[in-house]
């Protein structure tokens, strides 16, 4: 609310901003300027190391390798947005209604949840993917709707403490409906700690697409994300160290950066 | 004339093991205040829950012949929602009723504030940047929105410093003067009982005392204090 001070940011939290904003810069300009770079080949330039022209190398296929990264942001944090988006909507709509349609329908979806729960999720995606098949938007949608759960048992627990507060109560005395004080009053108060959850998520599902197309079953080549980059280099390892280091680092620091800024935010709710 | 008339309200709460309400009858008369007065665990705040409806009870019968209730909360800042700010709260019972003419709404709000005696600029703050006072008045002036014929008042001062204790005091008696508003005023204090009211029940342990009973009389000797006096 309005009084609230901001303390000096730390640097460690201003790098992360930083680094936050270039990736989302990088992710909504790349496809326009870097489409045709990022797919060019050219055989004879194949795995040569960083230099002043490519910057961070070339991959097997001699495409610039920073340009297929910088794509790449616009895939993985697009996949991350998407899921995340994915999560917080089902999560949501599922916590308010277990914590404010009544007992039989908090037993049922609870329970529904703790089913969820119970499965190894990376497992249920690859059981999916067989079923559906690869590609950037299923992927996304189906990390979304596999990591609902703790969104879902946030919003619950936020509403049964606020449910017999009196200002839902004075909104009971006017006459509101069940919908009106849903999403008037309950959502709106239990979204703090949702939102502080799902910056955190946002790196799960970052990671969670990597890994998928580094086994080959997520994102598609030739669109690049970070995780298939990662893939395909580990075919050259011996050889073309960039092609693992250069991705791996995009993953490690923008995760790192996600988590810091989730981290700070918890404390600061 | 009654405008409420209670008979035999009883209610338990199973899982606690406690009688909240044990064969409650009473009733307020058009205009009039009717004061309750009882320790913490009595059952008044449960008897004001029931007769707004959040509550069900167990037994008895509650005859309401006017056309709109509404209660006041003992924590002023806890009724109201603090992502919403004092214009959305004023607006909200009104939409609620799907009126929405930015008109009507506008002129209706302005005069809710100077009802309550709060200025215009107050419209854009969030509860938290009120105080306590100022929130039970923006509380009030909602309530009044509806232009209830009775107030459920729950320890509506109990959390205030004493000064603004009898400037909301004096408002109640002002609005009841001049709207005809009657009054259920609960409180564990008896100098804002005798302060405020034409009649007193008096709640032990979820049971009506008689007066003859010697905890009311007990309590009722006590003076009342002349910083309530108008």
């Amino acid at each position: 609310m309005g009084g609230s001070t901001h303390p000096i940011e730390s640097p460690m939290k201003q790098l992360a901003k930083a680094w936050i904003l270039l990736m989302l810069c990088a992710a909504i300009l790349a496809p326009f300027f870097l489409a045709h770079k990022a797919s060019e080949m050219n055989f004879l330039n194949a795995l040569t190391a960083p230099s002043l022209k490519h910057w961070m190398g070339t991959d097997s296929l001699g495409r610039d390798l920073l340009s297929r990264v910088l794509w790449g942001a616009s895939v993985s944090l697009g996949v991350g947005f998407l899921a995340v988006a994915c999560s917080v909507i089902l999560g949501v709509m599922i916590g308010s209604i277990a914590g404010y349609g009544g007992k039989w329908w908090d037993r049922l979806l609870m329970g529904f949840s703790d089913v969820m729960l119970c499965f190894p999720v990376f497992f249920l995606i690859l059981a999916v993917i067989a079923m559906l098949g690869p590609g950037v938007w299923k992927v996304a949608l189906i990390i979304g709707a596999t990591s609902w759960m703790s969104t879902a048992r946030l919003i619950r627990a936020e509403i049964f403490s606020l449910k017999e507060r009196e200002f839902v109560l004075a909104a009971r005395g006017f006459g509101a409906g069940r919908f009106w004080i849903l999403q008037r009053h309950l959502i709106p108060n239990a979204l703090s700690p949702v939102l502080v959850n799902a910056v955190l998520s946002f790196s799960a599902a970052v990671l969670m697409e990597s890994g998928l197309s580094f086994l080959g079953i997520g994102v598609q080549p030739p669109t690049p994300s970070w995780g298939n980059i990662l893939m395909d280099g580990k075919a050259t390892l011996g050889v073309a160290w960039w092609l693992l280091f250069f991705p791996g680092m995009m993953i490690f620091l923008t995760v790192l950066s996600i988590n810091t800024l989730g981290e700070n935010e918890s404390h600061r709710n | 004339m009654p405008i409420l008339e209670v008979k035999n309200l009883s209610k338990r709460f199973a899982e606690h093991d406690v009688t909240a309400l044990d064969n409650v009858s009473f009733q307020v008369n058009e205009g009039e205040t009717l004061g309750i007065l009882g320790e913490s665990g009595s059952g008044k705040s449960t008897l004001a829950k029931i007769l707004m409806g959040f509550l069900n009870p167990d037994r008895g019968d509650i005859y309401f012949s006017g056309k709109n209730k509404q209660i006041i909360f003992q924590d002023p800042l806890l009724s109201l929602d603090p992502k919403m700010r004092v214009e959305a709260i004023l607006k909200e019972p009104f939409q609620i009723k799907k009126i929405s003419d930015k008109h009507f709404l506008g002129k209706k709000i302005r005069e809710l504030l100077s009802l309550v005696e709060l200025p215009e600029a107050f419209l854009t703050r969030y509860p938290a940047e009120l105080s306590g006072g100022e929130c039970q008045r923006v509380a009030i002036a909602r309530a009044l929105s509806q232009d209830p014929d009775l107030l459920i008042c729950d320890e509506p001062v109990s959390a205030l410093d004493l000064l603004t204790q009898a400037q909301i005091l004096n408002l109640f008696l002002k609005l009841q003067k001049n709207r005809r508003l009657s009054l259920i005023f609960i409180s564990h204090d008896l100098k804002v009982i005798h302060h405020m009211s034409d009649q007193v029940l008096i709640l032990k342990s979820g049971r009506v005392c008689e007066r003859d009973d010697p905890y009311a009389q007990e309590l009722l000797a006590n003076k009342l204090s002349p910083s309530y006096n108008n």
